[in-house]
């Protein structure tokens, strides 16, 4: 499984998220508004499971363990995430 | 390794090269714009080498020398001694990092904290520094300006800037428009961002792509395209520096594929959704002409598609495209290559493994054509006609052998400028440490030799130098009360002689101290007392080469830092050259090297001993004779020989190998006499053979501490022949 809800209502990616992960990740998101997403095991994510997560903000706990997703999409979701949440690059 | 890494180390150090170079040039020429541009071109590409393997520290360090270049171009600063110096610096850490990379395979760790020094230093110089680089922009979309401002300062880096806006059913296609981005090469930074704004959580379709992917990237459009091909009709790619001739008509191979294939996509008839099918292949031409700003053109294909799409006729749509293709002829793209001399661009880049493997293939072709020979004079015999024809064969073959073997041969030579090319800025460090100023002269760097030479040349150049430079040159004062010129020459000057390759370092400084080196070895006591007084000039000045007088160091201050001339002497000679000097008192000295051409062709002599047949190189020999055997004395625990009113020590070849020697034929004894950095000495042996050429093999594991022996080659008759290192038995 690379979608996992953890004990503390977090949703844990691990591995390489199929876009498949990106529905999973929604209804989650949909039943807990509040849910963050713990990326740090994550090490590279189809398109699909990046776009739900720019469009539902949840906050991040990071830095995920892929080059690109640390490197480039954790700035991006940044960018457009909300302020003072967790998902730096560092 | 992985490719891309070793690709990447070859070209960085190539760039590096040009780049100093360049830069030395610009400060004896400080208004020399092509050396400025070749020099700026060379930290561009370097900057973008480093990005496409992910170096982004070395890309910072780059970068920054790469701005005060830039600034220089506009004129906005002007070159100074102290610019210069900065980056020469970076380039010296590029080669650190290289360096290390060349034995890791991976990007030094302390990479960003070494380049925050340099990028520092950088910052020091420079009061007020434009974060963005005032790069020409040939007016790229608002789109391409608002994303290099919203990624930071990474964006300043940027040569390409890509939009794709997936088609919103591409999810089920397998496409990955992310995955895609990131396989971009030289990736800088993305940006992403809804196509149409985001609906509630609950009504989002997880599997309908709504998004607008941006992108960055150092590397140049033309690879971009090239990764983006298939989704061009979706894409905007805008070129951000603006590399290109101006007004240059021709489209690069890549483009060209990309508008063929859309021509051929128009061709096909009774295809599923036509329309479909012209719409993308009107887009993608239009996009890659834009792409080229070849705006007419591209409003051509454009206006085109209209009406394709209109008369649902892909000719007219066909026509224009066409149109665009043969306005150019097609060119072929010529990546920024560092400025060369004429007639080196037909170059290949091989592995020297395999250009070794195809020399020692020929070492054996050329056993096997010795065994062919062989044969014939077996069959001479005989006398037959088949021998006849045999003969006549191995000549043919002979020759043939010949050139493949010289063809082969030349495929490791390099130009000497390899081993040179670090002298000039390591000799203007020199001059600044020592307060001493001295200009390089280099003749005949294009000189070429085997690879071998080169690759040693360089730390014994480098010796030379210093000690030139450290108790050559007199300092200011004393060159001025000697009427010399205030700025001292030293000259670097190779060239071919025969079979030879003859490099010559010279100063015009004091030349050597006779005297003191007398004084010295006396002190010593590297000669007697009698034997000093005897010797010439030119022999105590050789002395220097002897190993007791690099330990000497503080006594005669003739050594620099780590090596003596010892060591210098053992390292040509490990290669079959040699080292002389010659010293003229208040005028100057001059080191001469005598290497050979190649490295692995020898000439050899056979010589015969307790039986056996042994290999010298022909080169160390003087001539060959016979003397009465009463003639060889005693003489302390060695045996000489009186030459022409000469001293020579005689070697028994059988006892220096510590071979049976059978009764020795009274009456007369066989002599080679050889020289050896220009100190004679007399091989007895039992006969002397024939002269033939061997590719001669060092020895490797066990054998190669072997003492006497060179290496080994194989005869024509199948035996092993030793070839003996004459050096180490005379030592």
């Amino acid at each position: 499984m690379t979608v996992r809800l953890a004990r503390d209502g977090s949703i844990e990616l691990d591995g390489v998220c199929p876009s498949d992960d990106a529905e999973k990740i929604q209804q989650h998101l949909i039943a807990d508004p509040a849910a963050s997403v713990d990326w740090r095991l994550c090490v590279a994510a189809h398109t699909a499971v990046i776009q739900v997560l720019l469009a539902a903000k949840p906050p991040l706990r990071g830095p995920p363990a892929g080059d690109f997703l640390r490197d480039h999409v954790a700035a991006l979701m940044k960018r457009v995430g909300r302020d003072g949440c967790d998902n730096g690059a560092g | 390794m992985n490719e891309f890494v070793e690709q990447f180390l070859v070209e960085s150090r190539e760039y590096v090269e040009q780049a100093t170079t360049d830069l030395l040039a610009l400060e004896k020429a400080p208004d020399d714009r092509e050396r400025l541009d070749s020099a700026f071109r060379a930290f561009h590409t370097l900057k973008g080498s480093a990005g496409i393997v992910d170096f982004t520290a070395m890309a910072d360090a780059v970068h920054a020398a790469e701005d005060v270049l830039s600034e220089t171009r506009i004129g906005a600063r002007a070159i100074t001694p102290a610019s210069i110096g900065d980056c020469l610096a970076c380039l010296d850490q590029v080669i650190r990092w290289l360096d290390a990379m060349a034995v890791t395979g991976a990007i030094p760790p302390a990479a960003t904290a070494e380049a925050d020094v340099i990028v520092a230093r950088f910052a020091r110089a420079t009061s007020v520094r434009p974060r963005t680089s005032p790069k020409r922009r040939s007016m790229p979309d608002s789109w391409a300006d608002e994303l290099r401002e919203r990624v930071g300062g990474i964006g300043a880096h940027a040569r390409t800037a890509i939009r794709y806006v997936p088609q919103a059913d591409c999810f089920y296609a397998g496409e990955d428009p992310l995955a895609r981005i990131a396989a971009l090469p030289g990736l800088l930074a993305i940006d992403a961002g809804p196509a149409s704004p985001w609906p509630p959580l609950d009504a989002l379709d997880p599997f309908a792509c709504n998004l607008v992917v941006m992108a960055l990237t150092a590397s140049h459009g033309s690879e971009v395209t090239a990764s983006m091909a298939d989704v061009m009709s979706h894409c905007d790619i805008q070129d951000l520096v603006d590399e290109r001739p101006k007004g240059g008509r021709e489209i690069p191979l890549q483009a060209r594929e990309i508008l063929q294939a859309q021509m051929e996509l128009l061709a096909e008839t009774g295809a599923h959704d036509p329309a479909g099918r012209m719409a993308s292949a009107g887009v993608a031409a239009t996009n890659v002409l834009r792409y080229l700003r070849r705006r007419a053109d591209a409003d051509h294909v454009a206006r085109a598609l209209e009406a394709t799409l209109k008369d649902s006729d892909p000719r007219v749509l066909r026509a224009a495209i066409g149109l665009a293709l043969n306005e150019a002829p097609p060119a072929v793209t010529t990546p920024a290559a560092p400025v060369e001399a004429p007639g080196s661009a037909r170059t290949l880049r091989i592995d020297a493994a395999r250009v070794d493997a195809l020399v020692n293939l020929t070492g054996e072709l050329i056993v096997a054509k010795n065994s062919i020979g062989h044969a014939v004079k077996m069959g001479q015999v005989n006398d037959s006609a088949l021998t006849a024809i045999l003969k006549d064969r191995f000549a043919t073959l002979d020759h043939l052998v010949g050139e493949l073997q010289r063809s082969v041969l030349g495929m490791r030579v390099l130009p000497l400028r390899q081993a040179f090319q670090r002298l000039p800025r390591l000799l203007r460090e020199m001059s600044t440490d020592l307060g001493k100023p001295a200009r390089l002269v280099v003749e005949g760097a294009e000189t070429e030799a085997d690879k071998a030479i080169v690759e040693m040349l360089f730390e014994p150049l480098l010796h030379v130098l210093r000690n030139a430079m450290d108790h050559g040159v007199e300092d200011a004062a004393t060159r001025a009360a000697r009427h010399k010129a205030s700025v001292a020459t030293i000259g670097l000057r190779a060239g071919r002689q025969g079979e030879h390759v003859v490099v010559e370092v010279s100063d015009d400084g004091a030349g050597i101290d006779v005297a003191r080196i007398r004084q010295v070895a006396l002190e010593r006591g590297i000669v007697a007392d009698e034997l000093l007084a005897g010797m010439s000039d030119q022999d105590v000045v050789n002395m220097i080469f002897e190993p007791g007088f690099s330990t000497a160091r503080e006594v005669t201050g003739l050594s620099g830092r780590g090596v003596g001339m010892d060591a210098v002497r053992t390292a040509v000679g490990r290669l079959g050259g040699q080292v002389g000097v010659e010293s003229r008192a208040g005028q100057g000295t001059t080191v001469r090297f005598t290497l050979p051409f190649s490295v692995l062709m020898t000439r050899v002599m056979v010589v015969g001993a307790a039986g056996q047949f042994f290999g010298i190189a022909l080169d160390a020999v003087v001539e060959t004779l016979r003397v009465e055997a009463d003639r060889i004395v005693p003489m302390g625990a060695t045996f000489a020989v009186v030459l022409r009113n000469r001293t020579v020590p005689v070697l028994a070849l059988s006892d220096a190998l510590g071979l049976e020697q059978a009764e020795r034929r009274a009456g007369e004894a066989t002599l080679v006499v050889t020289n050896i950095n220009g100190l004679h000495g007399a091989l007895r042996v039992d006969r002397v053979g024939e002269r033939i050429d061997v590719m001669l093999k060092p020895f490797d594991g066990l054998l190669a501490g072997m003492r006497g022996i060179a290496g080994s080659t194989l005869l024509g008759d199948g035996s092993v022949l030793l070839v003996l290192d004459l050096e180490e038995l005379f030592q």
